[in-house]
């Protein structure tokens, strides 16, 4: 097992610097630098920058240098956990990244963590009771959510939230409150305010997952080692859980691969329509106005999130099933 | 050896709905089973033979139904008890279960679960029936490993069902089955789907074992060969109908009812050297399926009963 992860680990180098170079491409390849963009920006504002100027600023972001050089700069940097500078922002892009990052990864826990504790027993139940009338309850419902888009979801449960609990909408937090420092009093404004967005994208993936828990649950259930297990006395709520949830799980576990970078991404529409402190939007912006430091910093998390993400279900699945382990 | 069946099973009728309508699948079967013998149920797919062994567990589920009759159990001489009657869900069901009447399935290759270990599945067994500590169920399971014939028992335990081949894994359900020293066992097909050695094998295991633990089984197949090899009394079966019972001499030595015949003449027998083999016989050569169709059980003897008109019984065997 260790010999495995230390392999998997090692094949995750090349794998990322390819990445790498190809995210170093793409975002070089738009028209224009940071030198252009700045320089328009000056003579909208009157001014001509002489040439020292623009020889001072190309040095200044490294754009004096080869291709080759600039990609070995940024790689280096990234390295090291400089991520470079927006252009947009005027900030560096480690600042803007970090400082949404802990409210994307609270949101994105929280509707994770809904969005199973709804739907697995729910998948279970539907599976077990097929064609009863909670399983076409939860079926009706679940096509519901699977074809509301989140955004208009979001918007109903703001309309609700303000008028019915007077929460004021959007955001995760009340605006007297954004600005000041972590207090008990915040705490309890940022769980007021966190429902919306946790059951908004919560419940996109609670139909679908639903919808699999129990196809795959039937799949086991009729499975011949089930009714061993029955012949041998085992009673019905254990012989669900220990047999066949254990094997029809199994699914969800590698989907924990792409669950890590979509926290990053996480449903950009809806943290706008919400107007959520988190990265999604500002990766769309970056890649919007080709914000070619930030856009690559996100390329760059999101590829290293996936290979990441991929090892951890890899290594869940092989715990969860012996017999991936031996081969 | 008492004379007592401990299993009677009497007018068992079971159906099964689907959206055409509803199909019976059992019309009123009864027989015996004779407390420390084999009695195998013969017949083709589809003949109930598995209906029956789910029956007596109480396995049948939806769409599924048993609808009448009786499945009386006789653990021991004085006691005994209807086996339909008991409360679903009640303690005397899941005691039933892999305590006193244990199964062994036909397919080794599915019927352990994939991701437990074998000690996890045969110390369940003995964990769900005996009030026994985890150590001791341990020591338990590795004991009945080893007595159907798997080496190594101790370090086989923390082994997974793919790591053992389909003979072994059949021993695995056996050990499973047999570790509580259930009353009955039920054998659904346990050679089908194993190669003819291993087959030998197995079947040989089966008795032994039954010889050591003094249980009784229910061997259900549709091999004659393997008929003759494990069983004392014979029950054949036809489209959810018994057509014939007796011993295994009576039976397959000299079959009254034309179904019975047919089967035997389906079997292929060894061609002299040199010279060409007859063309097999199917069933329906022999047996017209509506000629006796419907026709009642007639007991004629010791626990030989056929479904045959009186008429249609040689005169010295009429009751």
């Amino acid at each position: 097992m260790a010999n495995y992860i230390i392999r998997r680990l090692l094949t995750m180098i090349p794998t990322l610097l390819v990445i790498s170079l190809v995210v170093f491409i793409l975002i070089q390849l738009p028209p224009g630098d940071i030198i252009t963009s700045t320089l328009e920006s000056m003579r909208q504002q009157g001014m001509e920058a002489s040439d020292e100027q623009i020889e001072a600023l190309k040095a200044q972001y490294n754009l004096d240098k080869s291709m080759p050089m600039q990609y070995l700069h940024w790689l280096f940097n990234f390295v090291q956990g400089d991520m470079g500078y927006s252009i947009k922002y005027q900030q560096p892009v480690n600042t803007l990244i970090w400082e949404r990052m802990g409210y994307t990864v609270i949101i994105a826990i929280a509707s994770l963590l809904f969005t199973w504790a709804l739907s697995i027993p729910i998948g279970i139940y539907s599976a077990v009771r097929q064609y009863g009338w909670g399983d076409y309850f939860f079926t009706i419902v679940g096509l519901l959510g699977l074809a509301t888009p989140n955004f208009l979801l979001a918007l109903v449960l703001m309309y609700f939230g303000y008028t019915w609990f007077g929460v004021s909408v959007g955001g995760l937090f009340s605006p007297e409150l954004a600005e000041a420092p972590w207090s008990w009093e915040k705490f309890v404004d940022l769980l007021a305010h966190l429902w919306i967005p946790m059951i908004v994208i919560g419940t996109a993936g609670t139909a679908s997952i639903i919808r699999i828990l129990r196809a795959n649950l039937l799949d086991e259930l009729s499975k011949p080692y089930v009714t061993t297990a029955r012949a041998k006395g085992v009673r019905p709520i254990k012989l669900v859980f220990k047999y066949p949830v254990r094997v029809a799980i199994s699914p969800f576990i590698s989907t924990i691969g792409w669950l890590l970078p979509s926290l990053i991404s996480a449903d950009a529409i809806v943290s706008i329509v919400l107007n959520l402190p988190t990265t999604g939007p500002l990766m769309l912006q970056a890649l919007l106005s080709q914000d070619m430091y930030l856009a690559g910093s996100f390329l760059m998390l999101l590829s290293i999130l996936t290979v990441v993400g991929m090892l951890l279900s890899d290594i869940l699945l092989a715990i969860v099933d012996p017999r991936i382990r031996y081969e | 050896m008492s004379n007592l069946p401990i299993l009677s099973i009497r007018k068992l009728s079971v159906e099964f709905s689907s959206e055409l309508g509803v199909n019976p699948v059992l019309h009123d079967i009864s027989f015996d089973m004779m407390r420390s013998r084999t009695t195998a149920i013969v017949g083709e797919s589809g003949s109930g033979k598995s209906v029956t062994a789910n029956a007596t567990m109480r396995l049948i589920r939806s769409p599924g139904k048993i609808t009448g009759g009786e499945i009386v159990f006789s653990p021991t001489a004085g006691t005994s008890f209807d086996i339909l009657k008991l409360q679903e869900g009640s303690d005397e069901i899941y005691d039933l279960r892999g305590g006193k009447i244990a199964m062994i399935f036909q397919e080794p290759m599915t019927a352990l679960s994939p991701v437990h270990t074998i000690g996890n599945q045969v110390m369940e067994a003995i964990l769900i029936h005996q009030k026994v500590s985890k150590t001791e169920a341990f020591q338990r399971a590795c004991e009945m490993l080893q007595r159907v014939g798997i080496t190594q028992a101790e370090m086989r335990m923390n082994q997974y069902p793919f790591e053992f081949s389909g003979g072994m894994r059949q021993r695995v359900v056996i050990a499973m089955a047999l570790v509580c020293q259930p009353q009955i066992l039920i054998c659904d097909e346990p050679t089908t789907a194993l190669d003819v050695t291993v087959q030998a094998e197995i079947l040989s295991l089966i008795n032994e074992l039954k010889h050591a633990i003094d249980t009784t089984v229910m061997f259900i197949t549709h091999d004659l060969g393997v008929v003759a090899q494990v069983a004392d009394d014979v029950v054949v079966m036809h489209r959810g109908r018994i057509l014939e019972t007796g011993t295994v001499r009576q039976v397959l030595k000299s079959p009254l009812h034309p179904y019975t015949q047919g089967l035997l003449a389906a079997m292929p027998g060894r061609a002299e050297a040199g010279q060409r083999k007859a063309r097999l016989q199917t069933v329906s050569d022999v047996y017209d399926e509506n000629e006796f169709a419907a026709c009642p059980l007639v007991a004629i003897g010791d626990n030989r009963q056929v479904a045959l008109p009186i008429d249609a019984i040689p005169s010295e065997l009429r009751p």
